[in-house]
C-alpha cells in the first residue's frame, strides 16, 4: 500500500471535512442526542459509505443519484431533526416536570 | 428521523417508577393492616391484589409494570436499581438503533455528491490504487466525525441542556437551509 497516497488522502479529506456541514451536524447531534455512540457510528458509517460509492462507482455516481432530490431529502431530514429538537424536546421537558410535580 | 422514542421512553420509565412507588406504598399499607399474618402469605395476597391497582392501556405492555417485576420490587426494594438499569439498557438499544439510522440516513444523503465525495472520486480516479484513497479518506471521515461528536459532548457538559437543544436545533435548521440553497443555486 502506498503510504504517501494514503497520507495524502487522509490529510486532504480531513481538512476539507473540518467545519463542513456533516461535522457541524455531528456536533449538534452528539451534544443533544442521548446516545453519543449511536451518533458517532451513524455519522462515520454514512461518510464511509458515501465515499465508498465515490470510489466504487467512479464518475457514474452522478447519474445514479440525482443530486437535486438527494440534497432536498437531506435538507428535509435536517429540518425535521432541528424542529424536533426545538419544539418536541421542550414539550417533553415540560411533561417530565409535570410528572415530577405530581409525584412530589 | 425519529428522535422522540427515546425521550418518550424515559417518560414511560418515569411514570413506571411512580407506579412502582405506589405499589410499594400499597404493599406497606397491606402489611400494616394484616399484622400477624406470615410474610410469605401476605406477599401472595399483595401479588393478587396489585394488578387491579394498575391502569389498563399501553403501559400494561411495558415490562416495567409487569406484575412479577412489581412484586420483586415490593419484596426487595434494593432490586429496584438493577431492574431499572436493565430496562433502561433495553430501551437504549432500540433508541440507539433509531438514532443510528436517522443519523446515517441524513448524513449520507447530505454527503452524497458533496465536495468530499468529489475529492475522493477525483483522487481515486487519478491514482492507480483507488482503495488506498478510500482507506485514507475513510479514516479521515471517521476522525472528523469523532472530533465533532466529542466536541458536541464536551459542549453538552458545559451548556445547560435546553440552551444546547435550542442551539443544536438552530444549527440543524441552518444546515437544512444551506442544502436548500445548494439545490436552488444549481
Amino acid at each position: 500500500m502506498n503510504l504517501q497516497l494514503l497520507g495524502l488522502a487522509f490529510v486532504t479529506v480531513f481538512i476539507s471535512e473540518l467545519g463542513d456541514k456533516s461535522q457541524l451536524a455531528a456536533i449538534a447531534l452528539g451534544g443533544s442526542s442521548k446516545s453519543v455512540r449511536a451518533v458517532f457510528l451513524g455519522t462515520s458509517a454514512a461518510l464511509v459509505v458515501a465515499s465508498f460509492f465515490g470510489v466504487w462507482l467512479g464518475e457514474g455516481v452522478g447519474h445514479l443519484f440525482p443530486a437535486h432530490w438527494v440534497k432536498l431529502a437531506a435538507a428535509v431530514g435536517f429540518a425535521i431533526m432541528g424542529v424536533r429538537l426545538l419544539l418536541l424536546r421542550e414539550a417533553d421537558n415540560a411533561e417530565t416536570e409535570e410528572a415530577l410535580d405530581e409525584r412530589a | 428521523m425519529n428522535l422522540s422514542p427515546n425521550t418518550s421512553a424515559s417518560s414511560t420509565v418515569e411514570s413506571a417508577t411512580a407506579l412502582e412507588r405506589e405499589a410499594l406504598e400499597l404493599e406497606t399499607a397491606f402489611h400494616m393492616d394484616s399484622s400477624g399474618i406470615e410474610g410469605s402469605s401476605s406477599q401472595v395476597d399483595a401479588h393478587s391484589t396489585l394488578p387491579t391497582q394498575r391502569p389498563t392501556g399501553s403501559l400494561v405492555d411495558s415490562p416495567v409494570v409487569d406484575s412479577s417485576a412489581v412484586t420483586v420490587v415490593a419484596i426487595a426494594p434494593q432490586a429496584d436499581a438493577s431492574h431499572m438499569a436493565h430496562h433502561h439498557a433495553e430501551l437504549t438499544w432500540q433508541a440507539e438503533l433509531k438514532i443510528f439510522l436517522s443519523t446515517f440516513a441524513t448524513i449520507f444523503l447530505a454527503e452524497v455528491g458533496d465536495k468530499t465525495q468529489m475529492t475522493v472520486l477525483l483522487m481515486s480516479a487519478e491514482s492507480k490504487s483507488p482503495w488506498t484513497v478510500f482507506v485514507g479518506a475513510g479514516a479521515a471521515l471517521i476522525a472528523t466525525s469523532l472530533c465533532g461528536v466529542l466536541l458536541g459532548r464536551w459542549l453538552a457538559q458545559r451548556i445547560p441542556p435546553q440552551t444546547l437543544d435550542r442551539a443544536a436545533g438552530v444549527l440543524l435548521l441552518g444546515i437544512s437551509a444551506l442544502l436548500l440553497l445548494d439545490v436552488l443555486g444549481h
